[in-house]
């Protein structure tokens, strides 16, 4: 048995609790203190969009065989050496040249919304496209063995290539502004005599604000079962609270939609609230979506 | 302000700073109106600062994604770098290389002696003794050797051979340019692995090259003279360029076996960009060897004159490497 050295102390857990552990989500804080997030790319999204640019690759090789066969009539030796020259700068350049002059993507990558940038966000540089697109020759040892082992390890999802460039490859985001829940507008607030005197707290009514726009948005879409299921809990709870005098059934049922006229009825009311020339009184008036839309460009 | 008016309120900017950024993406920056510019910078700090608010109030996954997304791409435009261009390429070919070069000269000095000493060695070794070449040759290889240095090949008596050799001049480019720059990118690529793949590549093509070149100088004095004419002016270009593409990968395995303090991250990509520029630079050499190997070195032209050619290019080339950018 060893033993056990006094001096080596035992190493206090490195990663903060409250750090999600696995996290693909990369976030650069420029020196103008703007905080920017980006999604990392991982092997399936990159391994497709390099099947895409194989594919290209081999499309380019057969047009540069096409005209070296055309020019060959006249030409061969010169048709010959272009074809071979041709053959090194697709099989060498192609990666580079596209991610140079496109700002780090080929048109595989363009394909599966990817992009390659520097680490601090930055559009890549010429240098550092074609490091890591000729480092790319050791990456592909036995079947990018060390491409897959250097992109787990790294924690940024980076290849060899990337290491040594300093790069790393991002999804591209949506670009569309999100929609407000449509259904607000014709969600109809609680009746004034149903409810009693309390309040729900902003930060509830931004919890419910997610949850409904979780419905109409794409990326983390959820079903009406689970909408209902997930809402039901703070639904009875906040009825509970409020008194609520209406159809429980529907609390219990339809708590989505019984959230939502919650978040409606004091939105509502706290909106005119704010606005000096509304009397404060006037939650239990019908919706006014001409308001919104008149002030929408 | 809650949500809804905040949207209401900042959409338009949104909006403007949008098609704004659609307009400064398509064009190059310094073709805008002077008002475009001046509203680019605004906006930029104003969408900056919207999207400062919704994270810090938690408005909303899909909201903050769309405006990192437009800060981003507003940021990498403000602060995208020059585009490159032929001069600069230019200083880099001439000077910059050389000076790149001589910054990291021990590892140059390591990727010399790892490919030229094994070379000259089994040289010696392999004319002392020409039957030992078949220890590192198949043995087909050496007898095609043997024939093509065998006859005088440039005799300009002989139109036949000359023009047969010349239809091939355009061939052999593209194959050098392929097949040696092909072998110099991979040599530094695979530095990365620790730098294991880099020795091994330049002692195994040194040891080949010297025993080749042993093989066919031992054989007879005719052979030596076409040999030794044929490789002498490329050889300056070509052997040195394959000690520095090695030297680059030399960088890179040694940046992760010795980063010091360091991360290895940090380790390799700052090594990783000097690398390649050596390599790079190497790759240069060798498209500039190709084409002396192919249209030079094969032409009919005295020995003699080959030789005084092919010596003053050993001198440029490693006066070039030592001296190119000095100064100022």
């Amino acid at each position: 048995m060893t033993p056990r050295r006094p001096d080596v102390a035992p190493q206090p857990a490195q990663v903060a609790a409250s750090e999600p552990l696995i996290t693909l989500e990369e976030i650069v804080e420029t020196p103008e203190c703007v905080q920017m997030s980006f999604l990392l790319a991982g092997p399936s999204a990159r391994s497709s969009a390099y099947l895409l640019d194989t594919l290209v690759r081999a499309a380019l090789l057969l047009l540069a065989a096409a005209l070296a066969m055309c020019a060959g009539m006249s030409l061969p030796g010169f048709s010959i050496g272009f074809f071979l020259v041709a053959w090194f700068l697709v099989e060498w350049g192609y990666f580079a040249f596209f991610e140079w002059i496109w700002s780090g993507q080929t048109i595989g990558k363009k394909a599966m919304g990817i992009r390659v940038v520097e680490r601090h966000g930055h559009p890549l540089s010429a240098w550092s496209a074609l490091v890591r697109n000729l480092i790319r020759a050791a990456d592909s040892v036995g079947m990018y063995g060390p491409c897959f082992v250097s992109m787990i390890l790294s924690g940024k999802m980076q290849r060899l290539g990337d290491l040594a460039a300093g790069t790393m490859v991002i999804h591209e985001r949506p670009v569309r502004l999100p929609v407000e829940p449509v259904i607000l507008d014709t969600i109809k607030p609680l009746e004034l005599n149903d409810i009693g005197g309390f309040v729900p707290k902003e930060r509830t009514l931004l919890l419910i604000d997610r949850l409904l726009s979780r419905r109409t948005n794409s990326r983390e879409r959820i079903p009406h079962e689970r909408g209902h299921a997930l809402s039901r809990g703070l639904a009875m709870r906040l009825a509970e609270k409020m008194e609520y005098r209406g159809d429980w059934e529907q609390v219990k049922n339809y708590s989505m939609a019984f959230l939502a006229r919650v978040y409606v009825t004091y939105l509502r009311r706290r909106e005119e609230e704010d606005s000096p020339d509304k009397p404060a009184a006037a939650v239990d008036r019908p919706p006014r979506p001409a308001v919104r839309k008149g002030r929408t460009p | 302000m809650n949500k809804r008016k905040f949207v209401q309120a900042r959409r338009p900017e949104w909006e403007n700073f949008r098609k704004l950024l659609d307009r400064v993406e398509t064009r190059p920056i310094r073709k805008l109106p002077a008002a475009d510019l001046d509203d680019f910078s605004r906006l930029l700090r104003e969408v900056s600062n919207d999207l400062a608010v919704i994270r810090s109030r938690e408005w909303g996954r899909e909201l903050e994604d769309f405006l990192n997304h437009l800060v981003t791409r507003g940021y990498n435009q403000f602060y995208s770098a020059p585009p490159g261009r032929f001069r600069e390429f230019l200083a880099f070919a001439t000077v910059g290389f050389p000076r790149e070069l001589r910054r990291h000269w021990k590892y140059f000095a390591l990727g010399w002696a790892l490919f030229f000493l094994p070379l000259l060695i089994s040289w010696a070794v392999v004319q002392m003794d020409p039957s030992r070449a078949s220890a590192v040759l198949p043995s087909e290889q050496l007898e095609a050797i043997d024939e093509m240095y065998g006859s005088k090949l440039y005799d300009p008596d002989e139109d036949g051979v000359v023009q047969g050799f010349g239809d091939q001049r355009a061939i052999m480019a593209g194959f050098y340019i392929r097949n040696n720059v092909g072998i110099a990118l991979i040599c530094f690529a695979i530095g990365i692995l620790f730098g294991i793949g880099t020795i091994y590549l330049l002692l195994f093509n040194g040891v080949v090259l010297g025993a080749l070149s042993g093989y066919v100088v031992a054989q007879s004095p005719q052979h030596a003279d076409n040999f030794l004419s044929f490789v002498v002016t490329h050889g300056s270009f070509e052997l040195t360029a394959i000690a520095i593409a090695g030297a680059a990968g030399l960088m890179l395995g040694d940046s992760f076996l010795h980063r010091g303090n360091r991360t290895v991250k940090d380790a390799f990509r700052v090594q990783g960009l000097d690398s390649v520029k050596v390599a790079f630079g190497a790759a240069l050499m060798l498209v500039v060897a190709a084409g002396i190997e192919a249209f030079w070195s094969p032409s009919p032209i005295p020995s003699t004159i080959k030789y005084i050619v092919g010596l003053a290019s050993w001198v440029f080339v490693y006066a070039w490497l030592a001296l190119a950018g000095r100064g100022k």
